[in-house]
């Protein structure tokens, strides 16, 4: 560069370009900076941890008979069938807000690789959340198991119990995995209502619309690929019928994350802004 | 420096960029003119590397943009106004950006103080004006303290006070050897700030000019006519010029007019003494600057309101009207 007079200047230094850390630092910056990062994440939080302990205390006493394999450590993790819409919503914003916005433009004039960009981007999203979730299902665990607890028949378990641990982390990897298939979706649609419609196709309504399919067209067989299928299989005590196993659920619904960031990607480095 | 060498770029049936080929060089303010939809937005974002020509290259110091090192430093762009999340503060806002490319907070304290923000630059940005979301572009496209700068209608809302605070920095700016490339639809405007210009209509190259040149060039010097005997000394000065207007009545009692190209005024006057024609009226009329623009971009303007006034056509046509709507 020449030219350039001392009036504005003083301030470049070689190191002034874009690279990984501080891609990450400007992407941490624009997520703590907005205050709907916060209320979305306390949602995903709330919603948790309040319909996890709502579903324990519907097992206790007098209201439920409770089988021998009950699943005590991940029966109140399926109130992540609701808090993974809103994780999921987070992602999708955090990408789809830059472009009804325009701040992309911005943002792609300041780091012109866009492959560095996405990455970092879902890097830094993906490290917040995995925080937030982990500690939402640890106290969602722990509520859960003292209300369960507290039953005459001592339905609570330990965190050293079989699975329990598993089920725990695997629930807080699951959530942070739904945030990142908002932001592949974001990515891909760029807007709004298009990524969230998709988001909410994938995780609630495929899986819904699978039970209409006649059995002979290998209904189950295919049914337990589906992203939430697959991945809600980590909060099972053992592997279920017709289902893949915890881990392998979870590794396909990571996955599907996978492909729609590669094909995010693909169209990323193509397309015009 | 920037070069476009034969830019085009089509959107399915549009061709929004034609062949264009120009240069913005440092040390000038380059405007970038064109009506409505001429392409000036689209090319700008091929400077930038967000969108991909369809054909030919344009080069910022000699290299794509999305290849250089330090894009930034090479290139301070403002394409939106308030092209930021409402919900973010301005500070904030400029702090991400910096973040990208290694800059920290003393730099964004230096361009919020430079641009006028410093005192609203915690308000989330939603609630800013459409001025303070332009000024906080300009910060943004500072940010790097760039050698090129690439602004998209940068006083577009500003009030006065802000126009001349725009103007003289852009010509600041050109003044320390900076390239300054700045599109407007207001000639009036460029012609204040800008040293050279690039004027563009549907997507095509229309010149490629000095401000001076361009203003030479398109008013072509016109006289005007008022006589009472308007019709008989149009018909003399047809023998001479081939340009002339049609003749208009007067208003509020005065003579009738006719305009005439290519003729100098002494000539006009000894013809009527010669003819015994009294004349009321014998004045150069000097192409405003905006009616310059409006002639030299008439067959390109794509967006036009019906009933609005149709820009002059050139060599006069005998039906064509220059009276006002
Ligand atoms: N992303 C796009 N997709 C399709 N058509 C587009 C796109 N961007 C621009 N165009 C078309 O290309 C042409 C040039 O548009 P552009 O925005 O570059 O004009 P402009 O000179 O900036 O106009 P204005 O003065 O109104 O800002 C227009 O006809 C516009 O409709
Ligand atoms: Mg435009």
């Amino acid at each position: 560069m020449s030219a350039i007079a001392p009036t504005i200047t003083s301030t470049v230094r070689p190191d002034h370009r874009p690279g990984p850390a501080g891609v990450a630092r400007s992407e941490w910056t624009k997520i703590r900076s907005l205050r709907s990062t916060f209320w979305t994440l306390l949602v995903t939080a709330g919603l948790t941890i309040g319909l996890g302990s709502l579903f324990a205390l519907g097992r206790t006493s007098g209201r439920e008979p409770i089988g021998p394999d009950f699943n005590a450590a991940g029966f109140p993790f399926n109130a992540l069938f609701l808090s993974q819409l809103a994780i999921g919503v987070l992602g999708v914003l955090i990408v789809t807000a830059e472009y009804s916005s325009g701040m992309i433009r911005t943002t792609f004039t300041a780091v012109p690789q866009r492959g560095l960009l996405l990455a970092v981007k879902a890097s830094v999203f993906a490290l917040v959340t995995f925080v937030v979730a982990a500690v939402t299902t640890f106290v969602t665990f722990f509520a859960s198991q003292w209300i369960l607890g507290r039953d005459s028949r001592h339905l609570g378990v330990s965190l050293t119990s079989p699975n329990a641990l598993r089920i725990v982390v695997g629930a807080a990897l699951y959530l942070t995995l739904c945030g990142l298939l908002g932001v592949g979706l974001g990515a891909l649609l760029r807007s709004t209502p298009a990524a969230i419609t998709t988001l909410a196709g994938l995780l609630f309504i495929l899986p819904i619309m699978m039970n209409f399919l006649p059995l002979s067209w290998h209904r189950d067989a295919i049914a337990q690929w589906l992203p939430s299928n697959a991945g809600f299989q980590i909060i099972e005590k053992v592997a279920q019928p017709l289902q893949l196993t915890p881990w392998v659920g979870l590794a396909v619904f990571a996955g599907w994350v996978a492909v729609t960031f590669a094909v995010a990607l693909v169209l990323l480095r193509r397309r015009d802004v | 420096m920037i070069e476009a060498r034969e830019l085009s770029k089509r959107y399915g049936e549009t061709l929004a960029v034609d062949r264009l080929t120009f240069a913005a060089s440092p040390g000038h303010v380059t405007g970038f003119l064109g009506p409505n939809g001429a392409g000036k937005s689209t090319t700008m974002r091929m400077i930038l590397g967000l969108d991909a020509p369809t054909g030919g290259s344009v080069t910022v110091n000699g290299t794509a943009y999305r290849e250089h090192r330090y894009p930034l430093h090479e290139v301070g762009a403002l394409l939106e106004a308030k092209a930021i999340h409402p919900g973010r503060s301005s500070y904030n806002h400029l702090l991400a950006v910096a973040q990208s490319n290694g800059f920290g907070p003393r730099r964004v304290r230096q361009v919020l103080e430079l641009v006028g923000l410093e005192h609203v630059a915690r308000r989330r940005a939603g609630q800013y004006s459409l001025g303070m979301g332009q000024r906080l572009g300009i910060a943004t496209a500072l940010l790097g303290d760039p050698g090129v700068l690439l602004l998209d209608e940068p006083v577009n809302g500003l009030d006065p006070e802000g126009i001349i605070w725009v103007r003289n920095l852009l010509k600041s700016l050109a003044g320390e050897g900076r390239t300054v490339f700045v599109s407007s639809h207001l000639m009036a405007e460029m012609a204040l700030t800008a040293d050279h210009l690039v004027v563009i209509g549907r997507g095509r190259l229309i010149a490629d000019t000095s401000v001076a040149e361009f203003v030479a060039r398109a008013s072509g010097g016109r006289v005007r006519v008022s006589s009472p005997d308007a019709a008989r000394l149009r018909q003399l000065v047809l023998e001479t010029s081939s340009d002339v207007g049609q003749v208009e009545a007067g208003h509020d009692g005065e003579a009738p007019t006719f305009t005439v190209a290519g003729l100098e005024r002494s000539v006009i006057g000894d013809l009527a003494l010669h003819h015994g024609i009294a004349i009321h009226e014998l004045t150069s009329e000097k192409a405003s600057l905006e009616q310059a623009f409006m002639e030299l971009t008439a067959d390109d303007v794509e967006f036009r309101a019906h009933g609005a006034e149709q820009p002059a056509e050139r060599p006069a046509a005998p039906v064509a009207s220059h009276r006002k709507a």
